[in-house]
């Protein structure tokens, strides 16, 4: 374990090296982020200028489904950005490296490469949620742990989902696309899943778990989401946990090593 | 003609030789119309009209996003970027094409198979999710919406273009373009139309390029627009066109001398 944080630790370094050698790359892509967050959050204020609930929600608990998908996605860039280089890593055989060095490859492959730009954003995400938490009544310690702890479970799936592109990248070479799709597909949770009608609604709940990653804290917090159902989260994630490893070791199987 | 046709065909066949790519990216575009229709739609639930928009008029708005897409935003030129930080940009200017018509027509074929799927796309989601669509039947509202697609595309290839040339002075080429992704979302028009948002903020993106790329067809398309909203619309375009032009050839003529053909 301390071997991976030490490894961690030294790939992180790099990365920051690397945010200082291009500052005004680095800079321009802040600013498209924070931008991109600031349009939407009036996007939201604009709309509920005509409306006083979304699917049954007032305007500070949607800020709140906004904010909370904005900080489970910020941290998962951060942490997964490498993901987004993997396919290179295919491409040119380049993955050979990664395979003989003393590291597990699901690891390197993962974490090597820290976004600091997301990193900046998690501090101002954190405050602004504990801000809409002060407006919302009714909040209290017991909801806001277990808010918590399913802020860790929509971790642990963001983590399956980003092991399973990587399987899909080492079997077909393809993941731009597939990493950008479920970027996406994970953007619906910006808003309350409540908004979608059926089918859809079941489908990114329990299917491509959308809801369970990005509306369930929040639900959880404002007291709409019963315990055996809280319970059942825990459980799909972990199973989806290792069928994602279970999947990314078959496909190291199938690697063949082309372009090396 | 007949050597910029052949780019348009060379294009095509790329595009055809990384179908998956391309499948996918056209799913991306479906779900980020449909995560858009889905929000509109539970807003106009219990309501008729909202922001002077009937539920018919709005839905339309969105669903027509995936086409107008298709045709206005869909552009090869961000690899013009990387043609000139590369150095084979060299390659095209010792032959005998024009550089931009060249662009132009390998921008006609993305233009061409999005337009195919859009059109497969948008009766679709119409028949799966059965929506309030307007259909327009006025045969001058069709023809202004077709010349003002026609003008946005020629308008977004400048924009474009000129984020490329970028790539002259700075190797920092995507920064900027992610940039006016963001900007073309939230000011073009994609997410929402234009008008609905305060009077004082339209009145300043009314002279604004990006209103010009996906709102003012779309609503042109909706009808309802007075004729002198519409001379003042495609006035602004025209305006625009010519000013980018002439600063497209000016950058695109001082760059040439900065360029020293790095890397080839």
């Amino acid at each position: 374990m301390k071997k991976y944080f030490k490894v961690w630790w030294l790939m992180t370094s790099q990365s920051i090296q690397m945010f200082f050698v291009s500052r005004l790359g680095a800079l321009l892509f802040l600013s498209g982020k924070i931008l991109r967050f600031i349009f939407f959050f009036g996007f939201l204020l604009l709309l509920f200028s005509k409306t006083e609930a979304l699917a049954g929600y007032d305007l500070n608990q949607v800020i709140l489904f906004y904010f909370t998908f904005s900080l489970i996605d910020s941290a998962t860039q951060m942490l997964f950005r490498e993901v987004y280089r993997f396919r290179q890593y295919i491409v040119t055989g380049n993955f050979d490296m990664l395979l003989v060095k003393p590291v597990n490859p699901l690891f390197r492959s993962l974490f090597g490469w820290t976004d600091i730009l997301d990193l900046i954003t998690l501090g101002p995400f954190i405050l602004m949620i504990v801000y809409v938490l002060t407006k919302i009544p009714g909040i209290n310690f017991a909801s806001v742990a277990i808010y918590i702890a399913l802020l860790i479970n929509s971790m642990i799936l963001a983590t399956s989902f980003h092991v399973i592109v990587l399987a899909l990248a080492v079997m077909t070479t393809e993941i731009d696309h597939a990493i950008l799709i479920y970027r996406d597909i994970v953007g619906m949770g910006k808003i309350p899943i409540d908004v979608y009608s059926e089918p859809l609604r079941s489908l990114i709940t329990f299917v491509i778990p959308v809801g369970i990653m990005m509306a369930f804290p929040v639900k959880a917090l404002l007291g709409s989401l019963k315990m055996p159902l809280i319970i059942f989260t825990f459980v799909f994630s972990l199973s989806l946990l290792f069928i994602s490893i279970a999947f990314w070791n078959y496909s190291l199987k199938k690697y063949t090593s082309a372009s090396s | 003609m007949k050597k910029y046709w052949f780019v348009t065909k060379n294009s095509m066949s790329e595009y055809l030789t990384y179908r998956l790519n391309f499948v996918l990216w056209r799913v991306r575009v479906v779900v980020s119309v449909l995560i858009t229709f889905f929000l509109w739609q539970t807003i106009f639930s219990g309501k008729e009209v909202i922001f002077n928009y009937s539920e018919s008029q709005m839905m339309t708005y969105i669903i027509l996003l995936s086409f107008i897409s298709a045709v206005v935003l869909s552009t090869q030129t961000f690899r013009v970027a990387e043609e000139i930080n590369r150095g084979t940009l060299s390659n095209f200017l010792i032959r005998p094409i024009s550089y931009f018509r060249f662009n132009i027509a390998r921008d006609l074929s993305d233009k061409m198979i999005n337009i195919a799927f859009s059109l497969v796309e948008v009766p679709l989601i119409i028949l799966l999710f059965r929506p309030a669509f307007f259909w327009q039947t006025d045969p001058l509202n069709w023809l202004l919406f077709a010349a003002a697609l026609f003008l946005s595309s020629l308008l977004y290839f400048e924009i474009s273009m000129l984020l490329s040339f970028i790539g002259f002075w700075s190797r920092e080429v995507w920064a900027p373009r992610f940039i006016f992704f963001i900007l073309i979302a939230f000011l073009a028009g994609t997410y929402f139309p234009l008008d609905i948002v305060p009077p004082a903020v339209y009145s300043i993106l009314r002279v604004l390029p990006f209103t010009y790329l996906v709102f003012f067809p779309l609503r042109i398309y909706l009808g309802g627009l007075d004729s002198q909203a519409l001379v003042v619309g495609f006035g602004v375009t025209i305006v625009w066109l010519f000013i980018l032009f002439f600063v497209m050839r000016r950058v695109w003529q001082n760059g040439l001398k900065y360029y020293t053909s790095e890397g080839q």
